[in-house]
């Protein structure tokens, strides 16, 4: 069980990554900490998708023509390739978090997503 | 380059005038409804076209740069996508004519611009999400889809539209998680991203790793589900299709949400199959989850004042039956399901369009105070009109005949409980909609009321999907015949 | 099996109504005249077309026409046999009456240019519910014909009118429901919806719950108790034109359904082996009772006639329960005849209210001084209504008591008579008062009967007419409606349908 646990080590902390992050985007009022959360979540989603394209002691996916086929082992490059993709758009939809938390600042003057629910319903 | 190619090229159109829409606007301002008018004749052209070879010859499959996979993307146009291609881009053609005008008025005069940049963006997007063949794809695809949809929330930047498309975003990006999780989890056991290759494997991958299976696909329908708005997910689409501005909500609630079911489908028929969908009874759970939704969309519809929001809870009452319709898997319910997105594709988007040029005209959005609005508006009041009786089910509309496939479905599978779940929220809907009409038709108008019909560019979108809501009730074999052996 | 002709006769007279529909709303912009002929013109038309379906029907043939391109796989289908075409000619006719005497009647009211499309719109779906081949497109004329029924009962948008149309609303809704889950369950018990002799072959759970839709979906319609509870409160707000029709026509429509329904879809064997019925057989007892005790407490003359016709169609639903041929015919018959009757006395009702503006019938005492026409249309109905004989209402009830003899049940003679006794209970009081009464504000001074304040012409021909009707037809030799109703009563009984 133990050595199980260790040899798959990289799963574990993307699963604590990801209840970390779950949790902090779930119980913090702040908007800002919610984003934070957010990111911290894919993280560890990213984390679990590249390890398990990862071989052990492969080598990086470049065809080296000095080297025998077959014998080598390369690292699986597709999760790579797409998780560059999932970073691209976790990014973006950070940024567009973070323009709309800016928008959202100028009219209610807090970052508190409970101080806003409270200042809508007694329609400010 | 053989004619399957021309699978690709709709999103291209659009994602092409998505960026030209923003820099004609800015050097030349009539330009725009050019170019936003270009691609939207050419997306629904190209869609027709699709359609037609569909039907005639079968499923196209276009292997992008030649790539065969598992090495290369796959892009599918089979019945299911060429049916969802059509609602796009068919329903998709009046709401962007009807923006068109409708900017001026409800948007400053510097976004306009880059608000058909997004609404573009997210027509492109959706045609990629129904054609996707392989889930790395369709992921990407929910993704930008889901990103362009808020824009085109926030886009009016008031404070209600900027809450709401912050908190559609936050909980989109919760979805998107759960799918990326999902998908990651189904990739570590089946080793393809093609749906068609992982469905292959992934009975044997059930047997080796049965969790790491149970588990993606529960990541992944969560995650597709809190997209669809499925309940008790909707909690982000009230706030969003209601604030939103009047073509983005049409937008909103007649297709995005509609466009993850078809995402969520592909994922059942064809990677999960047959055996997996029996084995973990993930039907019997959308049976309980659509029933409630639909129950309780409509029930908090009746509670609504604001016009706009109370459409918005019918939404979610509608994308209940589409998932009754995937949960009673009878070959009836499923052409139900399939028929419903499109039906409430023109009825949702007509009644948004109309709602729309009606709280332009009174200036309210109270649904108590549309007293006489229909004889001063009537070509407005007459759509909106149709497109409720539809939703109702009153034949001989649209929505009448997407309820009775569903209810034959229903009594195919052996579960006549639900075709009273149905019939009684049909009941419900009628409850929200008679007084709207009623008031709006045999009440006087109040005093010094101004109203008038839009433009005829907004006013002929809305009674072109309230006709089309007539035509396809009429005849509905003009998609029934694409969907005949899709669904056997 | 009946020899089948292809005619478009049924589909012209269903739909000329709707395209009148659209002329008339076209040219009501233009002049009033224009209007009103061209109201008048559909009607008559409509007409027309009905009785030339005639000569096919007296040889025995039946009119079929199919469009199954129309919502397919249902598809579209007119048919015209006996009854159906029995029904149509007694709708147009009296449909025809109605219009000419809204005319007069609608003359200082509002919102004419509403009333006069939806008047022709809702001849075009009652005709269609009676001229449809099968289920489904039977459904979709009756929906038409509902829906655009509401814009009639509200036609006065009062407070009370709009309440009372809500309700309305709302038990329409109800029971389009309840018949789309009836039809639907036979759909999937039989794969066709046909009007045949009998689709259903054997009884199952899905049947019978089929069957309760069914029931609750034209009941409502029909006025059957406990679903009559809107038709009071509607059928006096509306104007008394489309009281009328609602009263004289429109709740025939839910017992035409309910016809089809047994004699059609569920067939006598099929009904005969299960007791399936007796939920119809005692709900129309209680309807009855119901309809005719309550009737006598009504102050308003429009609400005493409206309790009065939910008693009338309890008559009908018994006719069509007993199972037995004569009583069957006896239903069909007082189909016509309470149709002629109960417009005819609305219609008289609206002449007394349009003179006097008042409705309680109280204040109605002594109107026969200075309407004497009118009150002789009004009695000469109300005497066929208690049944007296040679009236229409004395046949359908002599035919009804055989039936139910025949089929063995002696007691529901002694409820219909009963029934008789109390429509006399309250229709002579009114008769009486009119005729005789010197303390109402009528007859002042007034020491012989005078024509002086007689309503319109163009308001008293129809009414007139249709109280006529009631004796006419009855005494006649041989009279047309009575053969007809045998004729539809023989042909569902041992022919039915394809």
């Amino acid at each position: 069980m133990i050595e199980r646990l260790a040899a798959n080590f990289h799963y574990l902390a993307a699963v604590a990554l990801f209840v970390i992050g779950f949790h902090t985007m779930l119980t913090h009022a702040n908007l800002i900490k919610k984003i934070m959360g957010m990111n911290i979540m894919d993280t560890a989603i990213f984390l679990l998708f590249i390890s398990s394209g990862y071989v052990h002691g492969g080598r990086a996916p470049i065809v080296d023509p000095g080297l025998v086929p077959g014998i080598v082992r390369y690292v699986n490059p597709l999760p790579s390739a797409l998780i560059l993709t999932g970073i691209v758009i976790a990014v973006s939809i950070t940024a567009f978090a973070l323009g709309l938390i800016v928008k959202l600042y100028q009219f209610y003057g807090t970052l508190d997503a409970d101080e806003i629910a409270a200042l809508r319903s007694r329609g400010l | 380059m053989n004619v399957s190619a021309l699978t690709v090229l709709p999103v291209g159109v659009f994602l092409g005038a998505a960026y030209a829409a923003p820099l004609v606007h800015r050097w030349y301002r009539r330009g725009l409804s050019v170019v936003v008018l270009g691609a939207g004749f050419a997306g629904l052209g190209m869609a027709v076209l699709l359609a037609y070879r569909v039907a005639t010859t079968g499923p196209l499959h276009y292997f992008l740069g030649g790539w065969v996979p598992p090495w290369g993307i796959e892009v599918i146009v089979d019945r299911w996508a060429a049916l969802g291609l059509l609602a796009v881009t068919g329903v998709g053609l009046p709401v962007l004519v009807y923006a068109l005008y409708d900017a001026e008025h409800e948007l400053d005069a510097h976004v306009v611009g880059r608000y058909f940049g997004l609404m573009l963006v997210l027509m492109a997007a959706m045609l990629g999400v129904i054609m996707a063949a392989d889930v790395f794809n369709l992921f990407v695809f929910v993704e930008i889809s889901s990103l362009a949809a808020c824009g085109i929330i926030a886009v009016k930047g008031d404070r209600t539209a900027t809450e709401a498309s912050l908190r559609y975003l936050i909980l989109g990006a919760l979805g998107s998680g759960a799918l990326l999780l999902g998908v990651a989890l189904l990739f570590m056991v089946t080793g393809h991203l093609n749906l068609r290759l992982a469905g292959d494997q992934i009975m044997t991958a059930v047997l080796e790793y049965p969790k790491v299976v149970y588990a993606g696909l529960g990541f992944a329908i969560l995650g597709m589900s809190i997209k669809a708005a499925l309940f008790p997910l909707h909690v982000w689409l009230p706030d969003a299709h209601a604030s939103a501005p009047t073509p983005s909500s049409a937008m909103l609630s007649g297709l995005v949400v509609k466009v993850y079911i078809f995402g969520l489908w592909r994922l059942f028929d064809v990677m999960f199959g047959e055996g997996l969908m029996t084995a973990v009874s993930v039907r019997g759970l959308l049976l309980v989850l659509a029933s409630l939704g639909i129950f309780g969309g409509s029930i908090l519809a009746i509670g609504q004042d604001d016009l706009k929001r109370m459409l918005a809870y019918s939404t979610v009452a509608n994308i209940g039956y589409v998932f009754l319709g995937l949960g009673l898997n009878s070959e009836r319910a499923l052409i139900g399901a399939a028929l419903h997105i499109i039906n409430h594709a023109l009825m949702k988007a007509a009644l948004f369009l109309a709602a729309g040029a009606i709280i332009h005209a009174t200036g309210t959005r109270h649904v108590r105070r549309l007293a006489g609005i229909g004889l001063r508006m009537p070509w407005t009041m007459g759509s909106f009109t149709i497109g409720a009786l539809a939703m109702v089910g009153i034949p001989p509309l649209n929505g009448f005949v997407s309820k009775w496939y569903l209810a034959l479905g229903a009594l195919d599978a052996g579960q006549p409980l639900y075709v009273i779940v149905i019939l009684v929220s049909s009941l419900l809907s009628g409850l929200y909609y008679a007084p709207i009409i009623i008031s709006a038709f045999f009440e006087p108008p109040r005093h010094g009321s101004e109203a008038r019909d839009p433009h005829l560019f907004m006013t002929g979108p809305t009674v072109l999907l309230a006709a089309g809501c007539v035509l396809l009730g009429l005849f509905p074999s003009l998609l029934l015949v694409l969907l005949g052996r899709w669904a056997g | 099996m009946q020899a089948t002709v292809v005619s478009w006769l049924p589909v012209v007279a269903t739909l000329l109504p709707l395209v009148g529909t659209g002329c008339i709303y076209l040219v009501e912009g233009r002049s009033w005249q224009w209007r009103n002929g061209l109201s008048v013109a559909t009607a008559a038309i409509a007409f027309g077309l009905v009785l030339a379906m005639y000569p096919a029907i007296a040889a025995g043939k039946v009119l079929v026409m199919e469009f199954p391109n129309i919502l397919p796989p249902l598809g579209l289908s007119f048919r015209a046999d006996p009854l159906g075409f029995f029904m149509a000619a007694t709708m147009s006719l009296v449909w025809l009456m109605v219009t000419v005497y809204s005319l007069a009647y609608m003359e200082k009211e509002h919102h004419k240019k509403r009333y006069y499309p939806f008047l022709i719109l809702t001849l075009s779906g009652s005709l269609g519910v009676v001229l449809t081949g099968d289920m489904f497109s039977l459904f979709l004329f009756f929906e038409l014909m509902s829906l655009t029924a509401y814009v009639l009962i509200i036609h006065e948008q009062s407070h009370e009118a709009m309440k009372a149309g809500y309700k309305y609303l709302i038990m329409t809704i109800l029971g389009s429901l309840a018949l789309f889950f009836a039809i639907i369950a036979v759909y999937e018990i039989s794969g066709t919806l046909i009007i045949g002799r009998g689709i259903i072959g054997w009884p199952s759970p899905l049947a019978l719950g089929a069957f309760v839709a069914f029931l609750l979906g034209f009941g409502i319609k029909a006025g059957m108790f406990p679903l009559h509870v809107w038709l009071p409160d509607a059928h006096p707000v509306a104007p008394s034109p489309a009281s009328a029709l609602l009263s004289g026509l429109m709740l025939k429509t839910g017992a035409y359904g309910l016809i089809r329904v047994i004699y059609n879809v569920y067939g006598i064997s099929l009904l005969q082996r299960t007791n399936w019925m007796q939920i119809l057989v005692w709900l129309a007892a209680i309807t009855i009772l119901l309809g005719s005790s309550v009737a006598i407490l009504q102050d308003d003359i429009k609400r005493r006639l409206a309790y009065s016709s939910i008693g009338q169609m309890g008559y009908i639903l018994l006719g069509m329960g007993l199972m037995s041929e004569r009583a069957l015919f006896g239903a069909v018959f007082h189909i016509f005849g309470h149709a002629l009757m109960k417009s005819a006395l609305f219609l008289a009702a609206g002449a007394m209210i349009h003179k006097t503006h008042r409705r309680s019938i109280a204040d109605l005492e002594g109107i026969g001084y200075r309407m004497p026409l009118t009150l002789g249309a009004f009695t000469l109905s109300a005497l066929a209504m208690i049944g007296i004989p040679p009236l229409v209402g004395f046949l359908s009830k002599w035919e009804l008591s055989l039936g139910a003899l025949d089929a063995g049940r002696p007691w529901f003679v002694v409820i219909l008579l009963a029934s008789s006794l109390m429509n006399g209970v309250y229709y002579f009081p009114i008769i009486i008062a009119g005729y005789f009464s010197k303390k109402s504000a009528y007859a002042d001074g007034a020491q012989a009967w005078s024509m002086a304040d007689e309503t319109s012409p163009v308001m008293l021909v129809p009414l007139v007419l249709l109280a006529a009707g009631t004796l006419i037809f009855a005494v006649l030799p041989n009279s047309l409606p009575y053969v007809l109703a045998g004729k539809s009563a023989h042909f569902l009984f041992h022919l039915g349908g394809r």
